[in-house]
């Protein structure tokens, strides 16, 4: 064998295409619809916000590693995509000292005082909106209500969830975020756009989105059904709800997070299932506005657990537990 | 036994029973085979045991020494005379061997071991501990708690103080029934008013109150105390003044959800608060106005309703639906008395209506005591509405109360069905079992709706401030002010924790604000709407002197010096009334103070939903 | 059992950050997280919780040849509940405002982890006078720790420092009305946080020091004298 056409070489011999900053950057595109028709609907405020908390975030992230002795990652881009979801989910009129303490909470505290990226325990953006919604209340449910679009007649109510009606605005409104809310509510179509960015850039699984989304869907229907309404109404009247709230946002971005979504397949089915119910449980009964945060926080502690219970078998575990029941039952 | 070793008995001894004989000589066999082999047998009585261990001491008199041994042996008192009197008639034993000695002393060991560490000792120390603590504590128990029992009396005191400034002691008083949401009312002993202490179901636990009642009747203030409802919501009811402020002045009638300011996002926080102070109402009024608690007699509603006839018991027609089977007629003067129900949102709604032969209602008693607490329940002792109908013959026409639709839909399908069944009953036969009845009274008592009234005093009504709620001001509506003020800009409701003094925000689509304030006049209240841009500045006003005297008061608006000085203004500073008309002009200023204050509370507070286009 | 002759004033030293019992011992969490979101409650709370420590170290120390090692736990519990008892009866009869913002974290203080854990580890096998002393050492420095997490949480909490609830001259409004408190930092989320964050200053302070605790593994550990499972923490990697 002539050995010379043997390469030898250390590994890694097969190297992927994706490395965490390409994954962030796809997000980040991704992104960019939302952000650009927020501003459109609620003013050029939304880019100072969104400027300030990404700030924020990769500056916190670069203190802290500089501190700590630790190379600094900001180069990953993660801070960003942390930093823009976090801002997503903030109201127009947010005071901006608020949303710099949201990105310590967010980069800080659940990223890097557990090990920095693919440690954090839960979403970092979804944490620190928590920490913002449970410290500053009025600040974060204090809507801005939005500026006219293009001429037409702008809606005057609060959020629809709010308002408890989502059918009181219309369908066309919902879809182009006409309305009240926080920045990254709004406007559902960009974020459906930015989800099938994501989904047909293969940079994730369409399992989750499509579960959660799905499950939130059926379940209102269900919901709407049980209490005596007719179908076309109650489709129609669901369709609206999962328009309405954080419930694309979350699904399309915070859920899907690599570090706190299952692995499985059927891990991911599980979890989406289990955002939906708990989404819907809060949404109608119980005190909170919203039930995507809180339903995802959960779901994210959840992970190592469905993780546990959905791992795939290796190929012959079964058989030896059967055969060794048989060869206990013969003896 | 073994008989060799058998000694003879002396005669001493026979004295002796049968046992101690038999003991004796199983002890002096056991001491002799003890002296002369090697271990001790064990000895397997107890008896035989604690005779067999005098023998074995020699120091002290024989006497003495038993009755010393048997008391360390935990004797009786017979055995011991036994012994020391064995003692003193029997020879000294022999001294017990080593042998014997280490024996007795393992035995106490193992009792150590066995019984007193793991047992008795423990016992006996827990129960010594315990008994001297509680002795402790039994002491300082006598020293404070009178101290105790003084503080907390004195802190209640305190706060009923702060409540009513002018009473000086308060006295409790005996309450004539148990209630559910009311735990005491204390009287003030000069006189000065009532206090009570309610509390209602809120969202984290009990949101307890406690309510003052002046002399008059009248609510004097509240007060909320600690409870446990979410921080920055709920919580707020214990801090926030502007809504406690909205209760003062207000008569002792149930309140309705609809017509106070809630705090915001706290629906069920500040429903518990309303539901408290109307149960401290409801106890007020029966234990210290008197008032009945509860549904009146039939009797007593129909003397209510038809005062001074004399009422014969009629049959209704089978087949008349919603109407009670039984009804009465007055037939001087052909007056019905019939009870209609209809199903309301909780419980079936039934109005008592006197109705005269041509088909219009001349009174009307309702019970919507079962419907939803805070919205429909109170229809019944809402006077605007109850008046409403009277003179009617379709009911449609009445207004409904706000926050309460259903149930007055409810209460107008009820007469509706009374007027149906009218006039078949001014012909109806008499009712054999029903009899009749004078009602007495004379017929000018039939004043206001709130006399001897479910929960009502005899005060007068609440009169609501031009504006309020559904209440128009100037004759106007608030889209029709709205209009006057900001032509065409739709207006959104705002949810706001109720600023004192205001009655009605608005945001317009295009970022101004109409708030209406409220204040005194000369003879009575005065309002004005008062639209603002985003800044701040007033853009239009409109007051409601309606309570003024015609041709002073009445004319303050039409003056437009005085108008225009508030144009463009953020506050009242420096605008000066109107010469001759000084009280309605402090009046309006007070209003529109009133609607600049409330301003920067109302402007960043999100919209209610509710929209008029 | 060593019996390491310590210095009474280390005994007494030992209690404010060595062997703090709320950061390092981490004994006594649940008063430490519930009362400190006024500064008020941290400071009365722990001076009662002091008093109820120094008195029941002494007698359970003078006690302790008598009271058999069987049934030596309902011992404590009886002394230390009864001590806790009196306390009680007293602040509500002298102080009530502090037993209204307490609540039943007053009695709570019996089965407060401080006081049977340091009954257990240190009053039964010392003297009078050094349990006496170790507990007043233990005593100021959980009253030290939770006075200092009251007044962050209440200052950043809730903007006000309360010396005495009820009385507005002595509760301060420190942030400007305008400025919203991160009112989490009063709920209890906020209180694990900030606890967190006294443990690591604890432990980062005990590093400078020289006595790196993670290093020493059972040397390092306050509470290696009242463990059972010694030595397992150094297999299991510290």
């Amino acid at each position: 064998m002539d050995q010379s056409k043997l390469v030898v070489s250390p590994s890694p011999h097969i190297l992927a295409k994706f490395t965490t900053q390409k994954i962030m950057l796809a997000v980040i595109i991704a992104l960019v619809p939302t952000l650009v028709a927020s501003a459109i609907i609620f003013g050029w405020q939304v880019l100072l916000l969104t400027g300030v908390t990404v700030g924020a975030c990769v500056g916190f992230e670069a203190l802290y590693c500089l501190i700590m002795k630790k190379p600094i990652p900001v180069g990953d881009l993660s801070a960003i995509v942390t930093g823009l979801i976090l801002a997503f989910n903030l109201p127009p009129a947010f005071p901006l000292w608020m949303a710099i303490i949201g990105a310590f909470v967010s980069i800080v505290v659940v990223k890097q005082l557990f090990g920095g990226l693919g440690f954090n325990f839960a979403n970092p953006a979804l944490v620190g909106r928590i920490v913002l919604q449970l410290s500053f209340t009025g600040a974060m449910i204090g809507y801005t209500y939005p500026a006219s679009i293009g001429g037409a007649d702008a809606l005057a109510s609060a959020t629809p969830l709010l308002a408890g009606q989502s059918t009181q605005v219309p369908m066309i409104d919902l879809l182009l975020g006409t309305h009240g809310g926080v920045l990254g509510e709004t406007c559902a179509l960009a974020l459906i756009l930015g989800g099938l960015l994501l989904i047909f850039g293969k940079v994730i699984s369409p399992v989750i989105p499509v579960v959660y989304i799905g499950g939130v869907y059926v379940f209102k229907l269900l919901l709407g059904l049980g209490a005596g309404g007719a179908l076309g109404l109650v489709a129609w009247d669901s369709l609206a709800y999962i328009l309405s709230g954080g419930l694309l946002l979350g699904a399309i971005f915070m859920a899907t997070d690599y570090v706190t979504s299952p692995y499985t397949r059927k891990g991911k089915v599980v979890f989406g299932l289990l955002l939906a119910i708990l989404t819907v449980a809060m949404r109608e009964w119980s005190n909170m506005l919203e039930g995507v945060s809180y339903a995802i926080l959960l779901g994210n502690l959840l992970v190592p657990f469905i993780n546990v219970l959905t791992r795939q078998r290796p190929l012959g575990v079964k058989k030896r537990a059967k055969e060794q029941d048989a060869g206990k039952g013969a003896a | 036994m073994d008989d060799k070793k058998k000694i003879p008995l002396n005669a001493d001894e026979q004295a002796l029973t049968e046992q101690e004989t038999q003991a004796v000589e199983a002890a002096k066999e056991d001491a002799v085979a003890g002296a002369d082999e090697a271990p001790a047998p064990k000895a397997k009585t107890g008896k035989a045991k604690k005779a067999a261990e005098p023998a074995g001491e020699t120091a002290d008199a024989p006497a003495e020494k038993a009755a010393k041994e048997s008391e360390a042996a935990g004797d009786t008192q017979t055995e011991a005379e036994k012994k020391t009197y064995k003692a003193e008639k029997l020879p000294p034993k022999p001294p017990k061997s080593k042998e014997q000695l280490d024996w007795e002393a393992a035995r106490r060991e193992k009792f150590n071991h066995t019984v007193w560490q793991p047992i008795l000792r423990p016992i006996v120390v827990l129960v010594v501990i315990c008994l001297v603590t509680s002795l402790l504590l039994g002491l300082t128990n006598m020293v404070t708690e009178p101290i105790i029992a003084a503080n907390t009396e004195a802190e209640a005191n305190a706060a009923r103080q702060a409540l009513l400034p002018e009473a000086d002691s308060f006295t409790e008083l005996d309450l004539s029934q148990e209630y559910t949401n009311v735990s005491d009312i204390y009287a003030a002993d000069n006189g000065a008013g009532w206090v009570v202490d309610a509390s209602g179901k809120g969202y984290g636990g009990d949101v307890p109150v406690m309510v003052a009642f002046s002399p008059d009747g009248a609510i004097a203030g509240v007060t909320f105390l600690q409870n446990n409802e979410t921080p920055g919501l709920g919580k707020k009811l214990e801090t926030d003044k502007s809504f406690r402020a909205q209760f003062t002045g207000l008569p002792a009638e149930p309140i309705s959800m609809g017509s106070i300011d809630k705090i915001a996002s706290s629906t069920i926080s500040t429903g518990a608060a309303v539901s408290a102070i109307n149960a401290a109402i409801e106890a007020f009024n029966t234990e210290v106005q008197g008032a009945s608690s509860g549904a009146m007699t039939p009797e007593e509603v129909r003397a209510y309703l038809l005062p001074g006839a004399t009422l014969q018991a009629i049959v209704v027609p089978a087949g008349a639906e919603g109407v009670q089977p039984t009804a009465w007629r007055d037939d001087a003067t052909g007056d019905i008395i019939a009870y209609g129900e209809a199903q309301g949102v909780h419980s079936t709604v039934v109005a008592a209506v006197a109705v005269d032969p041509d088909g219009a209602i001349l009174n009307l008693w309702l019970d919507t005591s079962g419907e939803t607490e805070g919205f429909g329940a109170p229809v019944q002792s809402d006077t605007a509405f109850i008046e409403s109908f009277i003179g009617l013959t379709d009911p449609q026409q009445a207004d409904n109360v706000a926050g309460g639709t259903l149930t007055s839909n409810a209460v107008k399908e009820a007469v509706a069905n009374v007027l149906a069944v009218a006039p078949q009953l001014a012909d109806a036969p008499a009712d054999p079992a029903g009899g009749t009845e004078n009602t007495g009274g004379d017929s000018s008592t039939s004043g206001t709706q709130t006399e001897g009234f479910p929960g009502g005093i005899s005060s007068s009504a609440y009169v609501p401030y031009p504006g309020e709620g559904d209440t128009p001001l100037a004759g106007l509506s608030v889209a029709e002010v709205g209009e006057a003020l900001l032509p065409g800009e739709t207006l959104s409701r705002i949810i706001v924790g109720g600023p004192a003094g205001t009655s009605q925000h608005w945001v317009s689509d295009a970022g101004n604000y109409l708030i209406y304030g409220n204040a005194e006049g000369i003879g009575g209240h005065v309002a004005v709407a008062v639209a603002f841009d985003e800044d701040g500045a007033i853009v239009g006003i409109l007051p409601d002197v309606s309570s003024e005297t015609p041709d002073i008061g009445g004319l303050v608006p039409d003056d437009a010096d005085f108008m225009d000085a508030f144009i463009g203004e953020t506050d009242t500073e420096g605008i000066e009334p109107v010469a001759g008309a000084t009280v309605t002009s402090e009046g309006i200023i007070d209003a529109v103070d009133n609607a600049v204050r409330a301003f920067s509370e109302v402007k960043n507070m999100p919209i209610s939903g509710e929209v008029l286009r | 059992m060593n019996k390491k002759k310590v210095s009474n004033l280390k005994v007494f030293t030992n209690g404010f950050l060595k062997e703090n019992p709320v950061l390092r011992l981490v004994l006594g969490t649940c008063p430490t997280l519930a009362v400190t979101t006024v500064l008020f409650n941290g400071i009365g709370m722990g001076i009662a919780a002091t008093f109820v420590l120094i008195c029941s170290n002494v007698v359970i120390s003078a006690l302790r040849k008598v009271i058999p090692s069987q049934v030596r736990l309902p011992c404590f519990i009886v002394v230390i509940a009864s001590f806790v008892t009196l306390v009680q009866m007293l602040i509500k009869a002298y102080v009530p405002a502090l037993n209204e913002s307490l609540g039943v974290f007053l009695p709570l203080i019996t089965v407060n982890c401080i006081i049977l854990g340091r009954a257990e580890m240190f009053a039964s096998k010392n003297t009078v006078g050094a349990s006496a002393l170790d507990g007043l050492g233990m005593g100021l420095g959980f009253t030290i720790v939770i006075t200092l997490m009251s007044f962050v949480r209440e200052l950043l909490g809730s903007g006000t420092l309360t010396l005495m609830p009820g009385n507005d001259a002595l509760t301060f409004q420190i942030l400007p009305e305008a400025v919203a408190p991160m009112s989490i930092l009063a709920l209890p989320p906020g209180g694990f946080f900030v606890f967190g964050v006294f443990m690591a200053i604890a432990y980062f302070i005990e590093r400078r020091r020289g006595k790196d605790p993670e290093k020493e593994a059972c040397a390092g550990c306050p509470s290696a004298a009242g463990c059972a499972a010694k030595g397992a923490c150094e297999t299991n990697g510290a």
